[in-house]
């Protein structure tokens, strides 16, 4: 239960930490734009450089955001299986004159297409992921919420209620490891009176988690009462009229920042489509 | 003996910027028919060693700490890779901070039964058993039985959470911070009943913040500083030992301290006495005296 490496923050002091939390969000979302138009291994190389270089700046250890891909890993996995079995790439002639081999057994088909089709793919979702828990490991929550706020704030011309729902969104990821802290008490208390977690068929274990659920609802529902009551005695209103305590400001490492991740775009965007023809691109980026 | 526990060590989150020593070489015995006071800061480590005791908490070897540590609890080797947590949990008794917490079944006595249910115990024993254990915790089985825990109130919750673990008839209770949170008359009553329960369950371990409480129940007491063990004491040595009390900044108990004022201001009474009924006895002593002279 306690290590649930995605969604917590590596507490260390590194210029990717420093960066303004809006920044780092859209220069993710840029990554993951990024990410879609490449579509050869020496570009995913390239991406991966600079993945790797921002890794670097951030001082989160590089075997913690890798340890990332670990929830992910099976989907990884069948992914890559079912392209190479299933992709049939141009048919057994073409395939055998361009990569020397077509083995058909069953339904199923490796050829050289499929191959190289799967890896692509597994390299696709694993930068997929350790751009965003990059993030999460250098970004609380918080300011991810106040950046997410601050970026929706145009819609509150159409009446959204985006502070109230960033508010919300605050508070859920605020209690996540209270909750988690609590329920492990509980467990512990039952474990002590004799219960036993990891026995029997799945509905025993369902049933055994029952003296763990029921006070835990009624810990969460007791919590929700009394924040209410802490958030009304504190006089709080929503959005109108509030002000913040921490006023989010671009600095020029923000703008190094976004100029980066354009770059990288840029880059990537001219090995994908070539527009001045140049030669060695298209020699570069064959596979 | 009921625990041995030598050279044993606890690091929350090691590798990482989290990592926490909770326990540092912790060193320690508690002999059958003790009623063992632990008492210490806030984050000093206790709860982390009384985990220890129920195999909650397992011995940790991944960082290589605990190379010669040993822990034994009522005959169980918990450095063991795979010691038998059925028969642990039998022999040892827990009842967490806010055990109120723990309460989830439609009925009082449900409740209390969950715990010798788990253990396999038949069905009329389990009967006797619920009925002892909630008489024995000062509630009336007739009243509180068939009503929910959650309509009671906080201090007979408390009790009824108590049950709950005394049903399983341990060998050693061991309970963290039993008074927290209740008014002096509900923290007096749960001490009398730990004392009554402490007749069946002869070995009592005890967590404790109130020095009070330490001195007039506990005959052996152990001082936490920072995941070490200061030393093992009585209670009138531990509150002999001023400058060490100073040191670790903690407080005398409160008879002990009116003791010692009367002792300075000329009233003849031990300033090292720890129960409310001694120094009663010595200020009766007194009065008579002064009347005897008097005469
Ligand atoms: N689950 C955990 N993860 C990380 N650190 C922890 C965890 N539990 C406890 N600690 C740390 O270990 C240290 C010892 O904690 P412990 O709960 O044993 O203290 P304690 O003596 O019981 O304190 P208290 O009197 O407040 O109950 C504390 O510094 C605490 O911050
Ligand atoms: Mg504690």
């Amino acid at each position: 239960m306690k290590d649930i490496s995605f969604g917590q923050v590596y507490p260390v002091e590194s210029p990717i930490h420093r960066l303004d939390a809006r920044a780092k969000l859209i220069i993710t979302i840029t990554y993951i734009v990024t990410i879609f138009f490449v579509d050869t291994f020496v570009v995913y190389g390239v991406v991966a450089v600079a993945l790797l270089g921002v890794i670097l700046l951030s001082r989160v250890p590089l075997r913690k955001v890798l340890s990332s891909v670990k929830v992910i890993f099976f989907l990884v996995v069948f992914t890559f299986v079912f392209t190479l079995l299933f992709n049939r790439g141009m048919g057994p002639e073409a395939e055998e004159a361009a990569y020397g081999y077509y083995i058909e057994f069953g339904p199923f088909v490796i050829c050289g297409s499929g191959l190289i089709n799967a890896g692509r793919l597994a390299c696709r979702l694993f930068l997929l992921v350790l751009g965003p828990s990059l993030l999460t490991f250098t970004t609380t929550p918080m300011d991810l919420t106040a950046a997410i706020e601050h970026l929706l704030s145009p819609l509150k011309l159409l009446r959204l209620p985006i502070h109230e729902l960033a508010m919300m969104m605050s508070l859920t990821l605020r209690l996540i490891p209270t909750i988690m802290e609590e329920t492990e008490k509980i467990m512990n208390a039952q474990k002590a009176r004799g219960a036993c977690f990891d026995h029997g068929n799945i509905f025993k274990r369902a049933a055994a988690l029952l003296p763990v659920l029921i006070p835990m609802f009624i810990c969460s529902l007791k919590r929700a009462y009394e924040l209410a009551d802490a958030i009304d005695s504190r006089c709080y209103h929503g959005a109108k009229g509030r002000t913040k305590m921490k006023v989010m400001k671009y600095r020029v490492p923000d703008i190094l920042a976004y100029l980066f991740s354009a770059a990288l775009l840029f880059a990537v965007l001219v090995f994908a489509y070539n527009w001045w023809g140049w030669s060695w691109v298209a020699e570069f980026a064959v596979i | 003996m009921s625990v041995e526990i030598k050279n044993l060590s606890y690091i929350y989150n090691p590798k990482s910027p989290f990592e926490k020593r909770a326990l540092d070489g912790v060193t320690l015995d508690v002999e059958d028919g003790d009623f063992f006071g632990i008492i210490g800061h806030t984050g000093s480590g206790k709860s982390t060693l009384i985990n220890h005791l129920n195999a909650l908490t397992r011995v940790q070897t991944k960082p290589r700490i605990n190379e010669n540590a040993v822990l034994n609890v009522c005959g169980i080797d918990l450095t063991a890779k795979k010691p038998d947590l059925k028969k642990l949990r039998e022999k040892v008794g827990m009842v967490f901070q806010y055990p109120e917490y723990q309460l989830f079944a439609d009925t009082v006595a449900e409740d209390v039964a969950y715990g010798a249910k788990n253990l396999g115990v038949d069905k009329d024993e389990i009967n006797v058993r619920v009925h002892e254990a909630i008489e024995r915790v000062g509630l009336d089985y007739d009243d509180v039985a068939m009503r929910s825990p959650f309509d009671l109130s906080g201090g007979q919750k408390r009790r009824v959470a108590i049950a709950g673990v005394i049903v399983m008839r341990p060998e050693l209770l061991i309970l963290d911070e039993p008074t927290a949170g209740l008014d002096p008359k509900g923290k007096k009553d749960i001490l009398e009943l730990i004392r009554a329960v402490k007749r069946t369950c002869p070995t009592v371990v005890m967590v404790s913040h109130n020095m009070d409480e330490v001195a007039e129940y506990c005959n052996k007491v152990a001082v936490f500083e920072e995941g070490k063990v200061m030393g093992v004491f009585t209670p009138d040595k531990l509150f002999a030992e001023r400058e060490l009390i100073k040191s670790l900044g903690l407080e005398l108990p409160t008879v002990t301290e009116l003791a010692a004022y009367l002792a300075e201001s000329g009233v003849n009474v031990d300033p090292s006495t720890l129960t409310e009924a001694g120094l009663e006895s010595q200020l009766i002593a007194y009065a008579k005296n002064i009347k005897n002279n008097a005469e």
